[in-house]
């Protein structure tokens, strides 16, 4: 044997070898396809071989050409399942590539069998003796083909694939797939690259040498069994992993109380490892089904498992449940289960793998949680609520209340019960229950019935029994009492808000079995407890205040006196029934500000506002009065006074008030007035009758002035020549005499004037030297003469002047005429004006008779010294200051002589 | 100054009231002067020609009868033209009363004014010679010896010089003669005259009375 021989032969039995190994793969596991096209490869490039060998052995051109052009069947086969292979274990996705590479390939066989001797030769002229490795091997002489380029084209494609799918497998992989892509990419690339140049050298007759190409693709071969071996190398060591891992696993489940399972859907055989027992209840039977698995699980919980299998079989496969098993032993576990369904190519399932693990004690803890969470959740709920719970709503939210606490802690009864100084014993105000049952009792003596836990309550004392025999040796007949209500556990809370004495208590009670009150719990439930009281405290006061609010309205009512509050943030006002009636407000309508304001006189209402505004901000207490003009036309006044109230912060929040009609007041004040300003007009007009002479005189003086000028400058103007200066000078006096007698008659016409009081800043300096201006020529008719001490700095007064200067004038003269008895010379009359504190005084004194013993007198209405005298005049004057807020006095001078002084307050804040 | 020396005093409290009477009786041709009171009227140095006075009497510190008597003792005569602004009766009589020569109300027509004011000069003219004629008779009285005045006094009653003598208890001889002086110091032609310088001298009254 040659060498040659034992090369060629070798390697083909390498080749074959590993292709039955990789062949048994396969057909152990039919995935793994990358195995297949090895194994095609090696088994092909075998037989490559042994026909590469019989070429050299070849003894005639046509043994040889035939046996050339049958080695491109396994060539074919070997290049096909090459890039098969690169493709399916490089995972490539140049398909296009692959099936131009094959394609080629299938065109090169076509040609190969229908013309020539082969792919390669036109025709083989001879073969050659070749000496190699000791052993003479034949070597064709041929004629080559056209084609022999497309096969080179189709050796240089599979080269351009395997190094692309190299590439492309060493951009995206990990290092171990990098290195899949060195030695495969590499050897396949190297040896198709050297069977190339092999092919192109004999071809080309460049030299003479047997054909490598078997021999290099046995390298190929090698190259990729080896890699594959590696795989399967490495897939034993996972193997082994896996094994390990799954024995830990099985620890891990021991421990943690999990299984793992496998349904086989087909065989409806549900397989679950250890702990079954635990976990299911299930007894040791290898093997169960769906049904008697169902069985098992807490008859509340069977169809939903049912419906979530039947939705993952149906749907993404993903399975997650949580459901209660019953054992056995009546007890319930809480499941948490988790799987995948393994589905066939057909979309069927096949079976189903997964774990399970009692989550009980995480069920417990989430249910506490959740249990907590929405206690809390109701608690703060409740507190929300009962902030703004109106009154006539409470005992109905407080049942609510009841109920839902009850719902909550699955409770069975809870009462409230309240007690008063009066009535010792147990109210039962509101109650829930949650079975129905025999009438409760509503009143409960429980000094006699229930003395320990009265005395508990009452003392503020929280009292919790997880069951009767909790109950201590000195409640034994509350326990009697319990036990006669079918009461198996309970909780007492006082009710007491803010820290008050308890005016009651709120109690939780189990009636169907003994349940455990854990701190917490209680902790909660006082709170409970305190917003109940609170709004029960707010309640009782909110009683208290409207009972005072109609014990209010009712004096309000008998006094004529309508309250009002407003509350300043919002500008609603609660009223006495009484205000409603008097503004002719409906019963039921909500009142603001704004309605108040819709039905005042619009005249009035910048006084309101601005009078309520000050008051808000001053401090001052609101005092006003203004009209209304109510819808039904009339109109009526109202006199509001009130005061701000201040919140703890200082700022005034609400202001306060009663409003009263004062219409008839009003009515008989303006009537009054009217009256005294008739009166007032009527004495003056007598008054100023009585100076009818002087004036005149006061009168004609400038007239006469006038009459005399204007004759006097006829008479120049005459004259030749007319002295015109002297003209002008006459015209000049003429003017201001005219003047002159102008303000006379302006003044007596005001004071004539008949008129509405007029209340106006008033400078009493100027008033005075008016009236002494009138009385000027009457005075001096009557031998008087005025001295005058005017203070200069005299602050103004609010007064009517015209009624003002009548009461000067009324005094001037009758300080004149109590002097007509004088000599002449003793007739002084003395006119003072001076102010202190906040008052203006006037006063006029004379050296007259004096007054009567009995000054008072004076002041009377028809009392008169003079004969003619109407008897007014005082009277009069003294109505008028007081209508000024001020005062009239007379008193006796010691040195002989009246005095009358006027004194009315300054106006504020404005001085002269 | 007028040719005729006639002066016009006015007294007026008010200014405006003294301007225009001044001006008025100026363009009259008056000689004018104008005083705010009778204190300063008084002050003045008078004039002792013809002259009257224009006084209001609405002004206070006048006191009329007051004024009158010290123009007397000042040997000021002039006669007195009133005007007042209220033309009340009580107080015209009044005036007309004390000697007033007219009673003006204001507002006065300028006619009226000058008309009483042409009466109060020609009175004051009358009243001056008058006056000068008294002073002449008195200086003739007072050369009388007091038989002489006692026997003028009879014979102005008309009595004849027998009942005078029997009255007197001399003879009829001695009262004629007397009676001769008598007329001869009293300047006068006849008994006539001299009843009229007795009248004049107001012995009349006192025989009467």
């Amino acid at each position: 044997m040659s060498w040659v021989t034992i090369i060629w032969s070798m390697s083909a039995a390498v080749s074959l070898t590993l292709g039955a190994i990789h062949a048994v793969v396969w057909l152990q596991d039919r995935k793994a396809s990358a195995n297949l096209w090895f194994s095609l490869l090696a088994v092909s490039v075998a037989v490559f071989a042994l026909l590469a060998l019989s070429m050299m052995h070849a003894l005639t051109t046509t043994q040889f050409g035939e046996l050339h052009r049958w080695g491109h069947v396994p060539l074919f086969v070997s290049i096909v399942a090459l890039v098969l292979f690169i493709q399916d274990y490089f995972r490539t996705r140049r398909w296009w590539l692959l099936w131009t590479v094959i394609g080629l390939r299938v065109l090169v066989i076509v040609i190969n069998f229908t013309t020539g001797v082969s792919f390669n030769f036109g025709e083989v002229t001879g073969l050659t003796l070749f000496h190699f490795l000791g052993e003479s091997v034949s070597v064709p002489v041929v004629v080559a083909t056209p084609w022999a380029r497309l096969g080179e084209s189709s050796a240089l494609l599979v080269l351009v694939f395997v190094l692309d799918a190299s590439i492309q497998l060493w951009r995206r992989g990990n290092a171990n797939e990098r290195r899949r892509a060195v030695v495969v990419g590499g050897s396949v690339s190297l040896f198709v690259s050297l069977a190339i140049l092999n092919g192109l050298l004999i071809h080309t007759g460049f030299v003479q040498l047997p054909y490598f190409v078997s021999l290099f693709f046995v390298l190929i071969v090698v190259a990729m069994g080896y890699e594959l071996s590696c795989d399967i190398i490495h897939a034993g060591w996972m193997a082994e992993e896996l094994r390990e891992n799954a024995e830990s696993m099985s620890l891990a489940a021991k421990a943690a109380h999990f299984a793992h399972w496998r349904w086989d859907i087909g065989k409806d055989v549900i397989w679950v490892s250890a702990h079954r027992q635990q976990l299911y209840g299930i007894e040791d039977q290898n093997t169960i089904g769906f049904q008697r698995f169902l069985e098992v699980i807490h008859p509340d919980d069977r169809d939903a498992v049912r419906q979530g299998v039947t939705h993952c079989l149906e749907g993404d496969g993903d399975y997650r449940a949580e459901y209660r098993v019953v054992l056995p032993d009546g007890a319930v576990r809480w499941i948490g289960a988790r799987g995948e369904v393994e589905f066939d190519g057909h979309r069927q399932p096949l079976r189903m793998r997964g774990v399970s693990a009692d989550i009980t004690e995480r069920k417990h803890i989430e249910n506490e949680v959740a249990e907590q969470l929405r206690f809390e959740i109701l608690l703060a709920d409740l507190s929300a609520r009962f902030v703004n719970v109106p009154a006539e709503q409470l005992d109905d939210q407080i049942e609510e209340a009841q109920r839902h606490v009850c719902e909550c802690l699955h409770v069975d009864l809870a009462s409230l019960f309240q007690w008063s100084v009066e009535d010792p014993s147990f109210t039962r105000t509101h109650f829930w229950r949650l079975l129905k049952g025999p009438p409760l009792p509503m009143k409960i003596d429980a000094g006699d019935l229930l003395p320990w836990a009265r005395q508990q309550l009452q003392a503020g004392q929280t009292v919790v029994f997880s069951s009767l025999d909790e109950l201590p040796t000195e409640a034994a007949r509350d326990k009697e009492h319990f036990r006669y209500l079918g009461i198996k556990s309970g909780v007492g809370i006082p009710l007491s808000a803010g820290g008050a004495r308890p005016m009651g208590g709120l109690t939780f009670n189990a009636i169907r079995e003994e349940r455990v009150w854990p701190e917490a719990i209680v902790k909660r439930l006082r709170l409970v407890a305190e917003v109940f009281a609170n709004a029960l405290a707010r309640k009782r006061s909110e009683q208290a205040l409207r009972e005072s609010q109609e014990r209010l309205s009712l004096a309000t009512d008998a006094a004529g006196v309508g309250l009002w509050i407003m509350t300043l943030s919002t500008e609603q006002v609660w009223v006495t029934p009484n205000i409603r009636e008097l503004f002719q407000f409906s019963p039921e309508e909500a009142l603001t500000n704004e309605r108040f304001l819709d039905v005042i006189h619009p005249e009035d209402r910048k006084h309101v506002r601005s009078g309520m505004t000050d008051s808000c901000v001053t401090g001052v207490p609101l005092n006003i009065e203004y009209r209304l003009a109510l819808p039904d036309g009339s109109v009526r006044w109202i006199n509001s006074r009130g005061r701000p109230q201040r919140s703890g912060s200082g700022e005034p929040d609400r202001l306060m008030g009663v409003s009263v009609d004062i219409t008839e007041r009003k009515t008989a004040e303006s009537d009054a007035a009217r009256h005294l300003s008739e009166l007032a007009h009527l004495t003056r007009v007598t008054t100023l009758s009585e100076l009818s002479g002087s004036l005149a005189h006061e009168l004609n003086q400038p007239l006469a002035i006038i009459l005399s000028n204007a004759q006097a400058a006829q008479r120049l103007l005459a004259q030749s020549p007319p002295d015109v200066a002297e003209v002008k000078e006459i015209l000049t006096d003429i003017v201001s005499e005219d003047r002159r007698a102008g303000e006379v008659i302006q003044r007596l016409r005001a004071l004539l004037k008949r008129g509405e009081t007029d209340l106006q800043p008033l400078s009493v300096n100027d008033a005075i030297q008016e009236v002494l201006h009138l009385t000027n020529a009457d005075l001096i008719g009557r031998g008087v003469t005025v001295t005058r001490e005017m203070a200069a700095d005299l602050p103004l007064v609010k007064g009517d002047r015209v009624q003002f200067q009548q009461v000067v004038l009324n005094l001037i003269l009758n300080g004149a005429e109590a002097m007509v008895a004088n000599q002449r010379g003793a007739r002084r009359l003395q006119i003072t004006t001076g102010h202190h504190d906040d008052y203006v005084r006037i006063s006029v004194r004379d050296q007259g008779h004096g007054l009567p013993a009995d000054v008072d007198k004076l002041f009377e209405p028809f009392f008169t010294t003079k004969p003619q005298g109407l008897g007014m005049g005082l009277a009069i004057c003294r109505s008028i200051i007081s209508a000024h807020h001020g005062t009239l006095e007379a008193t006796m001078q010691p040195e002989g002589g009246a005095m009358f002084c006027i004194e009315i307050p300054q106006l504020k804040t404005t001085a002269t | 100054m007028s040719a005729s020396g006639e002066v016009i005093y006015i007294i007026d409290d008010e200014a405006g009231m003294r301007r225009a009477l001044t001006r008025l009786l100026r363009a009259e041709g008056y000689v004018v002067r104008a005083f705010a009171s009778a204190r300063e009227f008084l002050a003045e140095d008078h004039h002792k020609g013809v002259a009257c006075l224009l006084l209001d009497v609405a002004m206070p510190d006048l006191n009329v009868l007051d004024l009158q008597r010290q123009l007397t003792q000042a040997g000021i005569l002039m006669p007195i033209v009133f005007l007042t602004g209220t033309g009340d009766i009580p107080m015209s009589v009044q005036a007309i009363k004390s000697g007033a020569v007219d009673f003006l109300t204001k507002p006065v027509n300028d006619a009226d004014l000058l008309r009483a004011v042409r009466a109060a000069l020609e009175r004051a003219g009358e009243q001056r010679s008058e006056i000068a004629e008294a002073a002449l008779l008195g200086e003739r009285l007072a050369k009388l010896t007091p038989r002489e005045l006692e026997v003028m006094r009879h014979v102005v009653t008309g009595k004849l010089n027998k009942q005078i003598a029997a009255e007197l208890g001399t003879g009829e001889q001695n009262i004629k003669i007397h009676r001769g002086r008598v007329m001869e110091k009293m300047e006068v032609e006849s008994l006539a005259d001299l009843v009229r310088a007795a009248a004049r001298l107001g012995l009349d009254r006192k025989t009467v009375l």
